[in-house]
């Protein structure tokens, strides 16, 4: 059997192997079958309160590149949460567009086992979780000034330079951000939304697109607005196709909903 | 008639207010005051004068890049009813054709401001609001940056940079 090798950065091991029982960990799982493990990439993790916490998590095996979530107990907030639903359904999406055939579809159930099998949260990523620092300057500059339209607003430098030093951690903080403000503060959200949406869309990977998505059904028109904004900014294909499938509940959305997509659809032919 | 850059979002109504209320969100965020004066541009209730405030608004000293923008166009004499008194100035665009269009709406207070509110918030809810999406703006700016309309040293370089993407 290949050696099954599971990176997770962040932790101060920076790798452990299948053949790597932590110390104290008596129920350490065999590796997984390989054809069970397929992916490659990276991997967000939530915690029991469905917070997206964890840093990348890479399984060197066969082709396909997907990202997953996984839950660090496995609890069953990991498929209840909004958030594992919009990935679990582009994973399912992305892993048939790049499987083989023979290769088992992921479901749930396999991906909660990864998590049992891999999941070993050390103190130093505790330390990192949220970048606390970061969150609070990102928050702290969103509220002292509104967003201005085409003008550079100082917390998309902030976020500029989080994503240089580590693109995947600053867009789990993002999405804690938003998560932690959608409920309270959508004015605040949706700042950081156009503040996200201001970003090259190669440099979000799908994570732009999945939170672009879910930002589509909240009910402030305000981060409806911004979402659609930023879908606009982007400008891809996949970004065009969103639009296309949306209908929202204000006529003057659906307008600019109409306007982006006949500006989009010239640009990109 | 005078147009004023506003975001459209914030003037919806919000469930936890009356279906009439101004969101205290809209006042602040899109009547911020500079020493009680408001930036309001001159136009008239015409598609492409309409487009001449975008231009405008959209090649100021501090735009790095193109955005959707929504405009709320309001009838002046509307303003003198409310007792707002306005003051010409020349607005800081780098097309020089249009500065003369910017006016200052002056000695503001609370009141007057309410007043103004009051009249925005009308015109929101009888849709003399435009709005043009990022690409419309970019058509306009470039097509005034082409026909030689704007001063391209006073953009800033980002925006300039992507006016010119050759140079």
């Amino acid at each position: 059997m290949p050696k099954t090798l599971l990176n997770f950065r962040g932790l101060d091991s920076t790798r452990a192997t299948t053949q790597d029982r932590p110390n104290g960990v008596s129920n350490w799982p065999e590796p997984p079958r390989v054809e069970d493990l397929v992916f490659e990439g990276e991997a967000l993790a939530l915690n029991a309160s469905g917070l997206i916490i964890s840093e990348s998590f890479t399984c060197y095996f066969k082709r396909p590149t997907v990202q997953i979530l996984f839950s660090p107990q496995g609890q069953d907030t990991f498929i209840q949460s909004p958030e594992s639903a919009v990935f679990l359904n582009w994973l399912r999406n992305q892993y048939i567009h790049v499987a083989t055939k023979d290769v088992p579809m992921p479901t749930a159930a396999l991906l909660r086992s990864l998590v049992t099998y891999s999941y070993a949260p050390g103190p130093a990523l505790e330390s990192e979780f949220g970048d606390e620092l970061f969150r609070r300057m990102l928050l702290a500059a969103l509220s002292d000034e509104p967003i201005e339209d085409g003008i550079t607003h100082p917390a998309e430098n902030l976020i500029q330079d989080a994503h240089r030093r580590n693109a995947s951690r600053c867009m789990q903080t993002l999405t804690f951000i938003l998560n932690e403000m959608y409920r309270n503060r959508p004015s605040l959200s949706a700042s950081l939304l156009r503040c996200i949406g201001r970003m090259r869309a190669e440099r979000l990977g799908p994570w732009g697109i999945i939170t672009v998505k879910q930002a589509l059904f909240h009910e402030d028109v305000e981060v409806r607005d911004a979402a659609i904004r930023a879908l606009e900014k982007w400008g891809t294909g996949e970004c065009l196709q969103v639009l296309w499938q949306y209908r929202d509940s204000e006529d003057w959305l659906n307008d600019y909903v109409r306007q982006v997509i006949y500006g989009m659809t010239i640009e990109l032919s | 008639m005078l147009a004023r850059k506003i975001n459209r979002a914030k003037w919806s109504p919000k469930a936890y207010l009356p279906q009439d209320a101004i969101r205290a969100d809209a006042v602040t965020g899109c009547l911020r005051t500079r020493d009680d004066r408001l930036s309001m541009w001159q136009c008239e209730d015409d598609p492409d004068d309409l487009d001449q405030v975008f231009l405008a608004l959209a090649t100021g000293p501090l735009n790095t890049g193109f955005d959707t923008m929504d405009i709320v166009v309001i009838a002046e004499n509307e303003l003198e009813n409310a007792g707002v008194t306005r003051e010409t100035t020349l607005g800081e665009t780098a097309v020089p054709a249009l500065r003369s269009r910017h006016v200052d709406l002056v000695a503001l207070d609370l009141e007057k401001l309410a007043a103004l509110a009051k009249l925005l918030a009308l015109c929101v809810r009888s849709s003399h609001v435009k709005r043009r999406t990022q690409g419309e703006i970019k058509k306009l700016v470039t097509d005034a940056h082409n026909k030689g309309h704007i001063q391209s040293e006073e953009l800033k370089e980002e925006l300039r940079r992507q006016l010119t993407p050759d140079a």
